[in-house]
């Protein structure tokens, strides 16, 4: 066989390769206590699915991230925030604050809980009732420290954000 | 004792020994009391273990006759077909006793009301597709059927070795049920019950073989067939030997928990191996000697004498299956991070010194490393023994890439690879870059053809086997260098940075196929650099494997993201280096690893040049043992 066969091949599939796991792994910035064992019982516990929602390969410690594109991205090893004006639920035994800054997208941090976990979620995909609902058992892991003095409880669908069923986008 | 007499006599002394020890067993052990709630009652209690035997006395059959047909016997003789009709029957007894079995355990379980009825249909089928317990004895009740049509279709050597791989893989999923062994070793557990039903499975099968052959054997085939049984036994003793010793180890954790039942069935099968062990001896060493025509009664009795023996192991090992061993949990509560990933608690921090002490004995390759070094050095004595030479350099590296093997496959980098990404990769490393290097330089191919009789009966013994493999159409394919390149570049990268990495960490069969697969791959390759005449291609092969290596480590040591973030990076480790500096140290693993294709093109093939470890010769009709002896003058090394 000629020389550079065999060289040319393996650098073709190096390529290939190294393509395809960048392709469908989601770039994310660890939180400062990502490390945290803690967060290791969280994340360990992260559900597979959250609806029709597949989880994806993040490259970030305690991280996940779920939906092509992204629609779920949750991390554990936050700083636990400070008492706020803003919103505050309880889904599933965790308390979480709702900052509506990016609406459609909505940012959900536990309240409580040290280390804090925070879920980014884009309402227009799936509902922010579900996605809690669903990341709770996880999240009950980490250990409570406080509450919110007056959690909207879950009510069934009323406090959520219209969620819009559809092929996913 | 005539034939006809001795083929109905052996299996039923070994039906009833088995039986006989089954019922003490369980009686002695309590495996058939009833139970207090929801007890399924006495049939089930009963049965179930009675089942069970004769599944595995049939599976062993099975086994046996397809081993025996593959080792020591001729195609397209009678001899031959009739061991593949012993093993085809002995597969339709196991179909029926795999899918009886099946349902037992569906009944003691379950404890459904058994009916025609609809909704038993129905809670039957989720059983039998649903749990793993269902899905076990589905998937061997199938390969048992598939096993007897296959059986009794094939008379050809590549046909039967296929149906005898398929038999083996068979008795994996029954090994693999149920929770043995504590949280920490259940792998080990049940790799240890792999090996030993399978040790089992060729002795005892192969001895029933014998009984059911010994009508179709003229009486100088008769002494040939035996001997050649004997080191299949023997080989056999020694793997359920050790894999029964290995199984004890992770089933009790304090010796006084001998002192039970369990530990009285647990005595019974080894006073049984031993003396079949004695047995064997007796008859390897004396009677076959001394043997002439067929073999006289009392050989035959003492054959049907070890099948008795072999008959009260099985039964008690029935009975040992069904008496819960002390140290073996229900199901393993699964709390730390660790252990949800990894199914055993987090080890203590990797000190130094831990990388001596630290061992987590993968059975598999103990075993095959053992082998290797003791056939290696039985071989290399015989060719001594008859004045050939052998140079030692070869003896060093090959005991030196086995007794690497065994570290890498048992030792730090196999207790720790499942939490440090850096100990992952130097396993990798070890595997595809410096153990096949050594392994291939020992030249053991050679040394097979040199020191392994050859068979001129038109039976195919391992010179054959090796031989055959050598000629096949398969490895033609692979021993081309593109090829081969190829494959290395895809195994550093698919087993370093894709979800295949992911796959051999979480499933145990995931994690001895990679194993498998890396020797396999590195010793291609390792083959091709030290053999390719011309420099070109030697130098495009090394080439782009340290490119692929380096742009690997580089791809650990510079990207800013964690890869395997969801594993490695998701232990809950308080000691030792953030999993990102650990992903670095990976990255510096892999460049250094880089360095080892260079060092085989030139150091490597110093040690040993083409002609010494190629070995492949086009022509290798294999010279008849030991007339061979004086020509082939070797060069010897220091």
């Amino acid at each position: 066989m000629k020389r550079p066969r065999p060289v040319l091949a393996a650098a073709l599939l190096a390529g290939v390769l190294a393509l395809a796991s960048c392709a469908y792994t989601v770039s994310l910035d660890a939180a400062a206590d990502a490390e945290s064992p803690l967060c290791a019982n969280a994340s360990v516990r992260l559900p597979e699915t959250i609806g029709d929602l597949e989880r994806r390969w993040t490259d970030a410690q305690a991280t996940g991230a779920w939906g092509v594109p992204t629609a779920v991205v949750c991390s554990c090893g936050l700083q636990p925030p400070a008492p706020t004006t803003l919103q505050c639920v309880t889904i599933g035994g965790v308390d979480w604050i709702v900052d509506e800054t990016d609406t459609p997208n909505l940012r959900l941090t536990t309240y409580g809980r040290e280390p804090a976990a925070q879920a980014y979620i884009d309402t227009t995909v799936v509902s922010a009732d579900e996605v809690l609902g669903v990341l709770s058992t996880a999240v009950q892991q980490l250990p409570a420290t406080g509450e919110c003095t007056a959690p909207d409880v879950e009510t069934g669908q009323q406090d959520a954000p219209t969620a819009v069923d559809g092929d996913g986008r | 004792m005539n034939s006809r007499m001795l083929r109905l006599t052996g299996p039923f002394i070994l039906a009833l020994a088995a039986l006989a020890a089954l019922i003490v067993g369980l009686l002695m052990g309590g495996g058939a009391a009833p139970r207090l709630i929801s007890d399924p009652g006495p049939v089930i209690r009963w049965g179930l273990p009675v089942v069970k035997l004769l599944v595995n006395l049939s599976a062993a059959t099975m086994v046996g006759a397809l081993i025996v047909a593959l080792f020591a016997l001729r195609a397209r003789e009678r001899e031959f077909s009739l061991a593949l009709d012993v093993a085809s029957a002995a597969a339709a007894v196991f179909t029926v006793a795999a899918g009886a079995t099946g349902f037992f355990t569906f009944v003691s379980t379950f404890n459904p009301e058994v009916s025609a009825g609809m909704a038993f249909g129905q809670q039957l089928g989720r059983y039998l597709t649903e749990t793993e317990l269902g899905r076990v004895w589905l998937i061997s009740t199938v390969a048992a059927a598939v096993i007897t049509i296959l059986a009794f279709a094939v008379r050809g050597w590549a046909s039967t070795l296929v149906t005898a791989l398929v038999a083996i893989a068979a008795l994996v999923p029954m090994a693999t049920q149920g929770h043995s062994g504590t949280l920490a070793n259940h792998d080990a557990a049940v790799m240890a019950l792999i090996i030993h039903v399978v040790g089992v499975a060729v002795w005892l099968g192969g001895l029933v073989t014998l009984v059911f052959l010994r009508p179709a054997l003229t009486a100088g085939r008769v002494r040939i067939v035996v001997e050649r049984y004997s080191t299949l036994a023997l080989a056999s003793f020694a793997l359920v030997a050790v894999s029964g010793a290995a199984r004890t180890l992770t089933s009790i954790t304090d010796p006084r928990e001998l002192l039970s039942p369990y530990g009285a069935l647990l005595a019974a099968k080894t006073v049984a191996l031993f003396v079949l062990g004695a047995l064997g001896v007796v008859y390897r060493r004396r009677l076959i000697a001394r043997m002439t025509g067929t073999g006289g009664a009392a050989f035959w009795w003492l054959i049907v004498a070890e099948l008795g023996m072999m008959g009260i192991a099985s039964g008690a090992a029935a009975a040992l299956a069904r008496t819960p061993a002390p140290a073996d949990v229900l199901a393993p509560a699964l709390t730390t991070a660790a252990e949800i990933l990894t199914e055993a608690p987090l080890p203590p921090e990797l000190t130094p010194l831990a990388w001596l002490t630290a061992w987590e004995v993968d059975l598999l390759w103990a075993v095959v490393a053992a082998g290797g070094v003791v056939f290696y050095l039985a071989g290399v004595r015989r060719l001594r023994r008859v004045g050939r030479a052998w140079p030692k350099s070869r003896t060093v590296l090959w005991t030196c890439g086995m007794l690497l093997l065994f570290w890498t496959t048992s030792g730090a980098a196999a207790a720790y690879g499942d939490y440090l990404h850096s100990m992952n990769m130097l396993g990798r490393i070890q595997l595809l870059l410096v153990i096949p290097p050594l392994l291939v330089l020992g030249a053991p191919y050679r040394l097979a053809l040199e020191a392994i009789a050859h068979r001129n009966d038109g039976s195919h013994g391992i010179r054959e086997w090796l031989q055959a493999a050598t000629r096949s159409p398969a490895l033609r394919i692979l021993r081309r260098s593109a090829v081969a390149t190829i494959l290395m570049v895809a195994t550093l990268w698919g087993l370093g940075a894709t979800r295949v990495l992911s796959w051999t960490l979480v499933d145990p069969l995931g994690h001895e196929w990679a194993i498998a697969h890396s020797l396999a791959v590195g010793s291609l390759l390792a083959w091709n650099v030290l053999t390719s005449a011309r420099p070109a291609v030697r130098a495009a092969v090394t080439g782009a494997i340290t490119i692929a290596a380096t742009a690997l480590g580089l791809w650990n040591l510079l990207q800013p993201g964690l890869a395997f973030a969801d594993w490695f990076g998701a232990m809950g480790r308080t000691w030792g280096a953030s999993p990102i500096e650990d992903q670095r140290n990976a990255g510096l693993i892999a460049i250094v690893g880089a360095i080892l294709p260079i060092l085989l093109a030139t150091v490597g093939r110093r040690f040993g040049s083409a002609d010494d470890v190629a070995s492949i010769p086009p022509s290798s009709k294999g010279h008849s043992w030991p007339t061979a002896a004086t020509h082939d003058s070797e060069p010897s090394r220091g």
